[in-house]
């Protein structure tokens, strides 16, 4: 197979997406920041499946409405122990990775979310970047091995990712809604299962979020997104391990 | 977090103040505490009738699942709080006899690199034996397949499913056949475990399929089954995760087709220790389908 030429490749981005795969791929060839990526992704799904936009739209009216900043574990708090197995069954503390460094804890919906997908992808490529910093990374979702274990390989990510079965942690942090039956009609329709994913019929959520542990064990650094169509700025997250390396 | 705890409570007692005090928070608190769970909910989850509270269907809907992941997060408080004390703790597992341990052990081992304190109580016996061990509280967890029916307080998580093969020594002279069929195994006297739950869905399998059930040969472990088979006594059925020696044959057959679901059971409403919340977790987590293949 030969190469596409520039030409050929800016012509397909020009035609709109077909696929998922295809907008998310489109959204990666494009080397900006993760919030052009986010936002080219969010646009491109909007035009194809313009009942979810609305739907997400609703959603997040609805959560909007909870004090955003109170949302979570709060700047200078004590992060609570986890002790949750990985995509390996391995089990992994919170202990036991802050007695290495600072850890960059990622919230995520889950293994079939695209925004979810893009962000940790964007976390993988700084990888290198934070574990010069002394850092570490864990990304939390509700799913199970099943689903973890292929995610990681085929995402290439090189940190674990741990099942919160029940989102016991997430409730824990205070991260946890309801989708609500529209969304959940629209995931049935779109093949989305999070009941097999989840292990529960519960049809909850976490808020994704990003929180920054120093060694102490207290949050340095956090943003919690109602708006889970955005994610923290991987740069701002280098920015903050480097802050607390120098103090 | 105390949102739901405070849901809850209405959700027990049908009475805000009640729940209020239960709760040691002042009434208006708790209300608010609810709205802000109702916004996040996206609806009510109480028709008022003062003093009483009504569930809404969406409240009717949130209470187990709430419950669920309230409890789960109470473990995870529980378990950091243990970890900090040092605290020993104990794994009181049951497994049937039908099931290999070897299908958990990595699992064990993986929870005592973090509690390398844990004593370990494996009890075995059969599905109603497991049953016992539950109620009794001499095990906290089991692991076997088909007992969720039998007491309504069993919370049940099923792992996995897997089918069941044909065994049969190969010095028998059915064992270097290339295929069996039904036809081959008239004359045949099956060896059927009477530790395995399945055991009487087999014998009327074999009924139906116009075999011999009734002379028959019973074992009630698997040990026993192999030194059988391996003295080339009898036809055998294993499921999958049970492993075999080398100088056993396995194989299907068409029209014999058993499977059975392995499942994960703990007493619903009794507070489990944080190991045994932790082995929930990791056994409802994990991969099965790639430890198994």
């Amino acid at each position: 197979m030969t190469a596409k030429s520039t030409e050929d490749k800016l012509k397909d981005l020009k035609s709109s997406p077909r696929s998922m795969t295809e907008a998310l791929t489109r959204a990666e060839i494009q080397n900006i920041s993760l919030s052009s990526r986010l936002s080219a992704y969010r646009k491109d799904s909007s035009d194809r499946r313009p009942e979810f936009a609305k739907a997400y739209d609703d959603l997040v009216e609805r959560l909007n409405m909870i004090d955003q900043g109170r949302v979570g574990p709060g700047l200078g708090e004590l992060m609570p122990e986890f002790n949750l197995p990985d995509e390996n069954g391995r089990l992994i503390s919170l202990s036991s990775l802050l007695a290495l460094g600072p850890v960059v804890i990622s919230i995520n919906r889950g293994h079939w979310c695209p925004y979810c997908k893009l962000e940790l992808r964007s976390l993988a490529a700084i990888h290198s970047e934070i574990a010069r910093l002394g850092a570490g990374v864990i990304s939390i979702m509700p799913d199970g091995a099943q689903f973890t274990g292929d995610y990681v390989a085929q995402n290439d990510l090189p940190f674990p990712v741990l099942s919160d079965i029940d989102l016991g942690y997430s409730l824990l942090l205070g991260l946890i809604f309801w989708v609500g039956p529209e969304i959940q009609r629209l995931y049935k329709e779109a093949g989305v299962e999070l009941e097999k994913y989840h292990g529960n019929q519960g049809y909850f959520l976490p808020m994704a979020a990003k929180l920054i542990v120093g060694r102490d064990g207290r949050v340095k650094a956090r943003q919690v997104n109602i708006e889970f169509r955005e994610r923290m700025e991987p740069q701002a997250l280098i920015a903050t391990l480097r802050q607390l390396r120098i103090g | 977090m105390h949102q739901v705890r405070y849901f809850l409570a209405v959700a027990r007692t049908l009475n805000f103040t009640r729940a209020a005090e239960e709760c040691h928070v002042a009434q208006p608190s708790l209300t608010r505490a609810i709205k802000l769970l109702e916004g996040e909910l996206g609806g009510d989850l109480f028709r008022r009738e003062r003093p009483h509270a009504m569930l809404t269907p969406l409240g009717e809907r949130m209470f187990p699942l709430l419950k669920q992941c309230y409890d789960s997060a109470q473990s995870a408080r529980a378990l950091a709080a243990m970890i900090n004390d040092g605290e020993i703790g104990a794994l009181k597992l049951a497994v049937s006899g039908s099931i290999e341990l070897g299908l958990v052990l990595s699992h064990v081992n993986e929870l005592r690199k973090s509690f390398s304190e844990i004593e370990l109580k494996i009890l075995r016996g059969t599905g109603p034996q497991l049953v016992e061990y539950l109620k009794s509280g001499d095990a906290e967890l089991a692991v076997g397949t088909s007992i969720g029916e039998t007491w309504d307080r069993l919370d049940s998580w099923k792992l996995f499913d897997e089918s069941f093969d044909i065994v049969l020594s190969r010095s028998h002279r059915l064992g270097s056949q290339e295929t069996i069929d039904l036809a081959d195994l008239k004359l045949e006297r099956f060896l059927l475990r009477n530790h395995c739950e399945k055991g009487g869905e087999l014998a009327a399998m074999l009924r139906t399929q116009g075999l011999n059930a009734d002379h028959r040969h019973e074992v009630s472990s698997d040990q026993d089954l192999m030194a059988l088979l391996d003295a080339n006594i009898g036809i055998g059925f294993l499921p999958r995760t049970v492993n075999t020696p080398q100088s056993l044959v396995r194989t299907s057959v068409k029209g014999l087709e058993l499977e059975r679901d392995i499942c994960l059971y703990g007493v619903a409403g009794r507070q489990r220790t944080p190991v045994a919340a932790t082995f929930v977790k990791m056994l409802r987590a994990a991969n099965w389908q790639k430890s198994t293949s």
